[in-house]
């Protein structure tokens, strides 16, 4: 890990870490996409959707919890 | 009566008046004149005279002796001087000196006087129009009553007519119109307009010495000297304060280049524009009837528009409504088509408060709108105490907004009018000329633009904001938080200020993925996280209130925009829909952590400080750094749905106001929506079917992050602000599986910067809408093949030789039908141009003439040019007509025939392959694929190489439940790019290259198998209709089994190779598919499909399908794998020992094909 959250009051939270929704702002050009494709190394997406284990069993954990909670209420 | 001379005085330079005669009685001297003369110092000089506003009086340059004095006018119209007028002028100028200073400040200035009572009649002021205007004393009493009562602004209140009688005054407004007023509608008037000492009553905080000179009314137009009776400026100061810029306005009296013309306003457009007083009345009307409790009580009584001059004298206070309003309307008018009316400001208010959300109806409604205005905004912004902020918040000692305000009034260019008149000010004037400049948009946003508004904003002349900069509205410091996109720009009203620290990032932080270290699959401690968080949902994160419990102490969505004004966040961009939007999105998100992280966040994220923290975070970037998340700038129209961009489900099937009903349908099946978040804003995504099966399944739940590519957007038209579309259920993503990803819990919301993922071709699903990319291997190039529409659903596919032969052919057939019908034409062309020559009958003899002459050109030497020219124009018409209509005639012929135009479409076949990382260690699924490129482009159809990995964009597969993918692309809108070499690395081998298939290994080749192979042709069959196709059997020999039948005796076993070649039978071309003229040669054939053995016969079978190719010459690239063994072949044909061979395998095809000869009956 690497930072070791200081759980204090005073602490700001964005402050600790950067978010996921702390956005880069920059300009959609799709030539500079066409180039940067040419450089690209070979990679492909194979997440298919029929398959279970693709996805970080993140997805599958917070998918309980929110059923959980659910049925909590 | 005396009589008075003008004397030239010294210097010659002035003149003064001179007592010649009987002496004038004076008011406060009834002594006799030469007393007076004595005792009186000189009369003043003409200079004198002027200074005090009797302009445009210039003495005649030599006044002739015992003639009448002339003046002359400005326009350089004699005026003549009686001693009567001067009576009179004395009467007027002695008994009323305090009004007619006032005229001589100001309006006489205007005025020429022209005659004065030169019959004895009442004095003349001629207007600027020229126009006479008799002035009586009790006109200038009747005036004074009216107007000179308090204090008159006498610098625009012109008395143009008055004394004719005592009901009513006739005013002449600046289109020559004679306006009666009588004495109560002055008396209404001027209760309307208000007397000096209402004007300050609703600004008393305003100081009262600039208040001087407020101009009334309509302060976006450009007044001259002249003004219409109604278009009344006023001026509250005293005569006293006035008299400062008297001199000014004197010398722009009398500086000839300063004289205006008498245009009553000027429009920015630089036309004149004449106000009637009906006119005023209904724009007063429209505005809000002022007799019902009107709008004007809300501020000062005519000061309803508060005017430039103001703003600056007000110092601190932030009254600069006339500029909002001007920017505010215009400004939205012209760039939120959808939110038109959105943001009105009103231009009544003190404070700079806008009304937002205000339908266009209510601005069209006519009477008390600016109520409703003002209604609006009291039930907008009173909670808000945006008032208080606005007009008292120098009293509370701290940063508020009209603090913003008022720094930002500096800024606006409003040209005050004082200047005009020569009074110093700081602000510059209001410039209502019509300049053409380019609106301000920043480079940025330039490139955004084009889908919309282009970089130069053009206004119309009337809705062009004056001199504040006007900027568009989509990004930057134009970006209005708080409705997206309809508020004024922003940065006429308030200045920056900055409120989190935190942007831009001064040190680096650790990623969210680094700080949490894991996702959170172990939650021990769930038991640590209150109910209540866990309860929070996005849903209703919004209501989420912190407190300790009493209902009388909560901080919810409404505090926070408190706290964020009070830390001076400008009210004007954020609303408290923006507030509310975006604490749902932080409380959502910090409970999130809350609760899943419980160890680690113990309480300690889900704070009042981290919620104001981070919303200031999202004004700093939002307003002012104008930094927009993705889901803002899809609906802005400033990037493009189809943008790769990761969002993550927030609702399953969101509720919204007009959808109860559709939600309800989409239980049986139809397709599911969910509500997708950036983080910031939301907005709805359809999916298809394929993905709701996988929502169904729970493959796609909220808090699911998907990365998403080539989404559409449905309902979309114009730039909608995210918070209106959010409540709408007309907008939304259009999401299908081929361009939706499961997305990595960590991974960064909004638009993906990096280059987008090609999806596995094994991943693509045939249903799943279009592939915005993907990988794949060509394994095979089919050659070109060209469709042909015939009839409504027909079509006839053919292989480039066969579409050469079949255009070959149809240009025959047209050229004999073409040569047939002018052959017809020329014979029935007789007929032609005696129906024809009606229009020009002596053309049409001289022609007719000339055709039957024996000797033409005589004929033509002897005639008139009158006759030549009608005969060369008869020609010339006839010559048109004659082939117009030739034209038609053909063309009917040939689609009467079939012979018209060919609708061909040529495409390429490209077999692809899914491709396997090197690191994959799964199971192989090697997924096959055929594309179609409609007419492809000359790069594809010369640079697709087999073997070869390619990038792929622009397919769409088509639904089969065929193991084979089918799908289809346009030539010009697909990509084709190859992968480098290096990246090619990384995959797995994929390619099987073309090899050369021999007769004695063709076993090895499984059936359905596509095989090449160069053989020698030994018979051609006759082509014969089988169903609805014509097939032709072709039998070919390579002579590789030669060596080996030797040895078994079986010299034709296994030696043939019947080809199966099949044509629809619609096709009527009459030449057999493969000539009989290749008998004896080697041909090579590429892409036949291995069938069945025909054991009977002891012969392989192999059928030519639309993508199979024979070349006669193998030396093409195509067919280059063919050469050596095409080589081989042609010396095996040619020895001797193969003659026997060759002759022995035709008599087993003869007695095939003949199936009851045997082969020694057909020899």
């Amino acid at each position: 890990m690497a930072v070791e959250p200081k759980a204090t009051t005073e602490e700001v939270k964005m402050d600790l870490f950067e978010d996921d929704d702390e956005f880069e702002e920059f300009e959609i050009n799709e030539d500079w996409v066409e180039k940067e494709e040419v450089k690209e190394v070979g990679q492909q997406w194979e997440d298919d959707w029929d398959d279970d284990d693709v996805n970080d069993d993140f997805s599958r954990q917070l998918r309980k919890e929110l059923e959980s909670s659910t049925d909590n209420k | 009566m005396s009589t008075w001379q003008l004397i030239s005085d010294s210097s010659g330079d002035c003149f003064r008046w001179e007592v010649a005669g009987r002496i004038l009685q004076s008011d406060s001297d009834s002594s006799p004149t030469k007393t007076l003369l004595e005792s009186t110092p000189p009369l003043p000089s003409m200079a004198d005279l002027l200074r005090q506003g009797c302009s445009k009086l210039v003495e005649r340059e030599e006044p002739m002796p015992g003639e009448i004095l002339m003046f002359r006018t400005g326009l350089g119209r004699s005026v003549a001087l009686k001693e009567s007028s001067i009576a009179r002028a004395k009467s007027i100028l002695a008994d009323d000196n305090v009004v007619y200073s006032d005229l001589q400040d100001t309006g006489c200035s205007n005025l020429q006087k022209r005659q004065v009572d030169t019959a004895g009649n009442l004095p003349m002021f001629t207007t600027a129009l020229g126009k006479s205007v008799p002035l009586k004393d009790s006109s200038i009493a009747k005036a004074m009553s009216i107007l000179g009562g308090d204090l008159i602004d006498s610098g625009n209140v012109l008395p143009r007519e008055s004394g004719f009688g005592d009901p009513t005054s006739l005013f002449q407004t600046a289109s020559n119109k004679k306006v009666i007023l009588s004495s109560p509608g002055l008396a209404r008037a001027k209760a309307l307009l208000g007397r000096g000492e209402d004007d300050l009553n609703g600004f008393n905080h305003v100081n009262r010495s600039f208040s001087s000179h407020q101009q009334h009314g309509w302060s976006e137009l450009k007044t001259h000297e002249e003004f219409d009776a109604t278009a009344v400026q006023r001026h509250s100061g005293t005569p006293g304060q006035y008299e400062g810029h008297v001199f000014g306005k004197m010398s722009e009296v009398l500086n000839p280049s300063s004289k205006v013309p008498p245009t009553k306003f000027q429009t920015a457009g630089g036309k004149s524009l004449s106000v009637s007083v009906e006119a005023l009345k209904r724009a007063r009307n429209l505005l809000g009837d002022p007799e019902l409790g009107n709008f004007f009580d809300d501020v000062a009584v005519g000061d309803q528009f508060v005017t430039p001059q103001k703003d600056k004298r007000l110092g601190d206070i932030p009254i600069n409504n006339g500029s909002a309003n001007t920017g505010s309307i215009t400004h939205e008018g012209k760039t939120s088509h959808k939110h038109t009316s959105n943001s009105f400001i009103s231009p009544l208010r003190s404070s700079s408060k806008k009304f937002r959300s205000v339908k266009s109806k209510d601005l069209a409604s006519g009477a008390n709108s600016i109520k409703k205005f003002d209604a609006a905004l009291d039930k907008t912004d009173c909670s808000l105490n945006s008032t208080k902020l606005a007009t008292h918040g120098i009293s509370n000692g701290r940063p508020s907004a009209s603090d913003i305000a008022v720094t930002s009034s500096k800024e606006i260019s409003f040209i005050p009018r004082g200047k005009q008149f020569g009074r110093p000010s700081d602000q510059p004037l209001v410039d209502i000329t019509n300049r053409s400049d380019t609106a301000y948009a920043n480079n940025k946003q330039g490139s955004t633009q084009k889908k919309r508004l282009g970089n130069t904003v053009s206004v119309s002349p009337f809705k062009r904001p004056r001199n504040s900069s006007f900027k568009t509205p989509l990004k930057k410091n134009a970006q209005h938080a708080s409705s997206g996109l309809s508020v004024v720009s922003c940065d006429t009203l308030y200045s920056k200020k900055v409120l989190s620290t935190r942007y831009p990032e001064k040190s680096p932080r650790v990623y969210i993925k680094d700080y949490f270290g894991m996702h959170p699959t172990a939650t021990p401690k769930m038991d640590y996280v209150p109910d209540h968080v866990r309860r929070i949902k996005s849903s209703n994160a919004d209501k989420y209130v912190f407190g300790d419990g009493s209902s009388s102490n909560v901080v919810g969505a409404e505090t926070f925009l408190q706290m964020l004004a009070e830390c001076g966040a400008s009210l004007q961009q954020v609303s408290r829909k923006w507030v509310t939007n975006h604490y749902r999105w932080i409380v959502w998100k910090l409970a999130c952590y809350e609760t899943y992280y419980p160890a680690k966040c113990r309480g300690n994220f889900l704070t009042i400080t981290n919620v104001l923290e981070e919303l200031k975070y999202r004004y700093e970037r939002e307003v002012n750094h104008g930094h927009c998340s993705a889901i803002k700038r899809i609906l802005s129209g400033d990037a493009p749905a189809s943008s790769m961009m990761v969002l993550a489900v927030s609702a399953i099937n969101p509720k919204t106001d007009n959808d109860s009903q559709e939600t309800h349908g989409s239980d049986s099946g139809s397709n599911m929506k969910v509500e997708l978040t950036d983080g910031w804003y939301s907005m709805k995504a359809a999916l298809d079917v394929m993905l709701t099966k996988q929502l169904n399944a729970g493959k796609l739940f909220v808090g699911q992050k998907l990365r998403i590519l080539g989404a559409g957007l449905s309902g979309w038209a114009n730039p909608t602000s995210p918070l209106e579309a959010v409540v709408s259920n007309t907008i939304c993503l259009l999401l299908n599986i081929n361009g939706t990803y499961r997305a990595h819990w960590a991974d960064r919301l909004g638009f993906c910067k990096e280059v987008g993922v090609p999806l596995a071709f094994n991943c693509i699903k045939c249903n799943g809408g279009p592939v915005p990319k993907t990988l794949a291997g060509i394994t095979r190039i089919y050659p070109i093949l060209y469709k042909e529409r015939v009839g409504e659903r027909k079509s006839i596919i053919r292989s480039e030789r066969m579409e050469s032969r079949m255009i070959q052919r149809h240009n025959q057939r047209r050229s004999a039908l073409i040569e047939g019908l002018m052959c017809e034409y020329q014979r029935e062309i007789n007929g032609f141009h005696s129906q024809n020559d009606t229009d020009s009958e002596e053309g049409a003899k001289v022609f007719k003439l000339l055709e039957t002459a024996p000797e033409p050109e005589l004929l033509m030497a002897e005639m008139s040019l009158e006759q030549l020219t009608s005969f060369a124009t008869y020609k010339a018409k006839y010559e048109a007509a004659k082939q117009l209509q030739m034209e038609k005639s053909v063309a009917k012929a040939l689609e009467d025939a079939g012979l018209g135009e060919r609708d061909v479409t040529p495409f390429l076949r490209v077999r692809l392959v899914g491709l396997t990382s090197l690191t994959y260690e799964g199971e192989h699924n090697i997924k096959e694929g055929i594309v179609t490129i409609w007419n492809p482009t000359e790069r594809q159809r010369t640079e697709l190489r087999e073997g070869k990995i390619y990038m792929m964009k622009g397919l769409v597969p088509m639904n089969s439940d065929s193991e084979i993918l089918y799908l289809h692309a346009r030539g010009s809108s697909s990509r084709w790019q190859p992968l480098s070499p290096k990246a090619s690395e990384s995959f797995q081998p994929f390619f099987n290259p073309r090899k050369l298939i021999y007769l004695s290994n063709f076993g090895e080749i499984p059936l359905s198998s596509e095989f090449d192979i160069a053989a020698y042709v030994v018979y051609v069959g006759d082509a014969y209709a089988d169903f609805q196709q014509k097939k032709q059997w072709v039998f070919v020999t390579d002579g590789s089994t030669q060596h080996s039948n030797s040895h078994s005796g079986e010299t034709t076993s296994n030696s043939l190779l019947a080809i199966s070649f099949s044509t629809p039978s619609m096709d009527d071309f009459p030449t057999p598919y493969i000539s009989h003229n290749l008998v004896g040669s080697v041909v090579g054939f590429c892409n036949l499909l291995k069938r069945a053995k025909d054991a009977k016969n002891d012969m392989w079978v192999g059928e030519a399908t639309e993508n199979s190719i024979y070349f006669i010459n193998v030396e093409a690239a195509y067919s280059s794998h063919l050469k050596t063994s095409s080589a081989h072949i042609q010396t095996w044909a040619k020895r001797p020992s193969s003659n026997s061979v060759i002759r022995e395998l035709r008599q087993r095809v003869l007695f095939i094909i003949g199936a009851c000869q045997s082969p020694s009956s057909s020899r």
